[in-house]
Formats: C-alpha cells, structure tokens, sequence
C-alpha cells in the first residue's frame, strides 16, 4: 500500500513508521549544513550544481548571470522541506506528515538533491546500487538511507500519477539490471 | 505610389512594405548564405545526460513541467537518455536554451548547451 494519499486539495499526506519518520527530520539540517559549508567535496559541487558548457569562457559567462540563484533556491527548498516536517504529527502507528500542493515540487527535488548527495558519498555510478556489495554484506547507513530516499520519492510520484513500473523498458528489472530469463 | 521606406524581414529575403516576398520577385533581394550561417550560430541545443540516480518517472515528470511534453513525449525523451545516453530536448536561442538548462539543473538533472551545427 502507497504511504503517500493524494488529498482532494492536491496535498499529500504521508504515513511513515515512527523510525523512518525520525530519519526524515533529520535530513534538512544535513543538507543545510552542507550547502552552508560552500567547501564541500568537490564531486558533491559538481552534481549539484553542475556545468552548462563544455568551453570555460562561456561557462564562465553563464555563471556570472545565474550568480548564487541555484544554490538559494536549493537552500529555499531545505528551508520548505523543514518547514513542512515541523508540522508533523505523532501517531500510535507512526508519523504523519502533509505537503501542501505548492510544496510537492519543492519536495521531490530537495528528495532528488538529497539521493544526488548520497549516490556521490557513496561513489554509485551504476544503475544497480548494491552491485559492489558482497552477498552477506550488511548495507552502510547511507545505501540504506538512498534506497528510503528513493522509495519515498518513489511513492510521491505513484501518488502523483507517475508509476515507475510504466517506464521501465522491457527486459529490465527496476534497477537497469537485464531480467533474468524464466 | 512608391513601397514605405521600411523593411520586412523574413528568413532569407527582405523587401519594402507591401512588396511580394517570394524569391526573384521585384523588390526582393536573397541574402548571402552567411545570413543562414548567422541564424544556425545563434541555435542551441539543449542536451540532457544519462544518470545512474535519477528515476525514470522522476525524469518524465521533470520533462513535463520544464518543457510542458506530452507523457508520450517525456517518455521517448527519458528513454533515449537511459538507451543512448543522451537526449535533444529542444533547440532555441541562446538565452532561452540556458533558461531550460538552469531549469534542469534546479530539479538535478544533468543538462548542457551545444551550439547547432549543420
């Protein structure tokens, strides 16, 4: 069952367990403080914000005219994301958050910025994340966090209409692995 | 009565107000081919790139609200970059295709510029 309910309004509202929930909250000060730091790992500078040209001098250019545009609109959208999970509320079985219609977009991308991040710390550049673990290898905290992440944004979209399963081409698994044959 | 003193401007040909625009017509004058050159110079292309983190859904919803696509439309496009690695998303002016990537790069995906040749 989707966690995510689309409400007549167009808000969304979120069923999570209490310990998905908690790691939730805990998300926009680690992006907050990363953003702010301006130092970060230059990969991380790389993905989030990433090159237009290919030629310096006009890079250079469109860098001028953006200015810090993208980095404020990142950090507006930490800043919605916070704001909407301060407004949560506790239930017996778990937690219970609404996103109003003019924040779905903000939360999705602030979920998109924050699976980059992860996907860069984590050094994934295949589409099948769990390929360099060993078969009884445990998963580090952060591969555990990508695939929340990826689940929740997974569930806005079918709650939004957008069902991965639609898209996956034939013959793949969800991951961009070949499917095995039956 | 002689034609105003002002000039229409349509893709490779000019003439005076009123004039007829076909080519070789009276009052018509063909530019040069550097003019087309000019035109293609100022095309751009807006290219997106192939991730391994960004969803599919995720890319066919971030195609309709950037460029406003039908889902049909988005769908092609996102599966071109899973398959080939990239995508022509649309080609404009300079201005308006940097728009669109600066778009593209709000919602994380990978977006370039490249100047149209040919």
């Amino acid at each position: 069952m989707n966690p995510v309910e689309r409400q007549d309004d167009d808000s969304l509202k979120i069923y999570l367990p209490h310990a998905e929930g908690l790691v939730l909250c805990s998300l926009p000060q680690r992006i907050e403080d990363l953003l702010s730091q301006g130092d970060f790992n230059q990969r991380v500078a790389d993905r989030l914000f990433p090159v237009a040209y290919e030629d310096a001098g006009k890079e250079a250019e469109y860098r001028k005219l953006l200015g810090d545009d993208l980095k404020k609109r990142k950090l507006e959208s930490v800043k919605a994301f916070k704001a909407t999970l301060e407004n949560w509320d506790i239930t017996q079985s778990g937690v219970e958050v609404t996103i109003a219609a003019e924040l779905v977009e903000t939360w999705l991308g602030f979920l998109n910025d924050m699976r980059l991040y992860l996907a860069i710390e984590l050094d994934i550049t295949e589409n099948d994340w769990s390929a360099g673990l060993e078969p009884d290898e445990e998963m580090s905290e952060e591969l555990a966090l990508l695939h929340l992440l990826t689940w929740l944004q997974q569930c806005i979209l079918d709650a939004l209409g957008f069902v991965q399963e639609r898209y996956i081409p034939e013959g793949e698994e969800p991951d961009g692995r070949e499917a095995e044959e039956t | 009565m002689l034609p105003a003193t002002t000039f229409v401007i349509d893709s490779g040909s000019f003439a005076f107000a009123g004039a007829p625009l076909a080519s070789g017509e009276p009052g018509t004058v063909s530019l040069p081919d550097t003019e087309t050159d000019t035109r293609l110079d100022r095309i751009w292309n807006v290219i997106v790139w192939d991730d391994p983190i960004n969803l599919m859904a995720y890319v066919v919803y971030v195609f309709q609200k950037v460029f406003g696509m039908s889902e049909q439309l988005a769908t092609r496009h996102m599966l071109e970059v899973h398959k080939e690695g990239r995508s022509l998303l649309t080609s404009c002016e300079r201005e308006k295709a940097e728009l669109f990537v600066s778009r593209l790069h709000r919602y994380g995906l990978q977006a370039t510029l490249e100047k149209q040749t040919g």
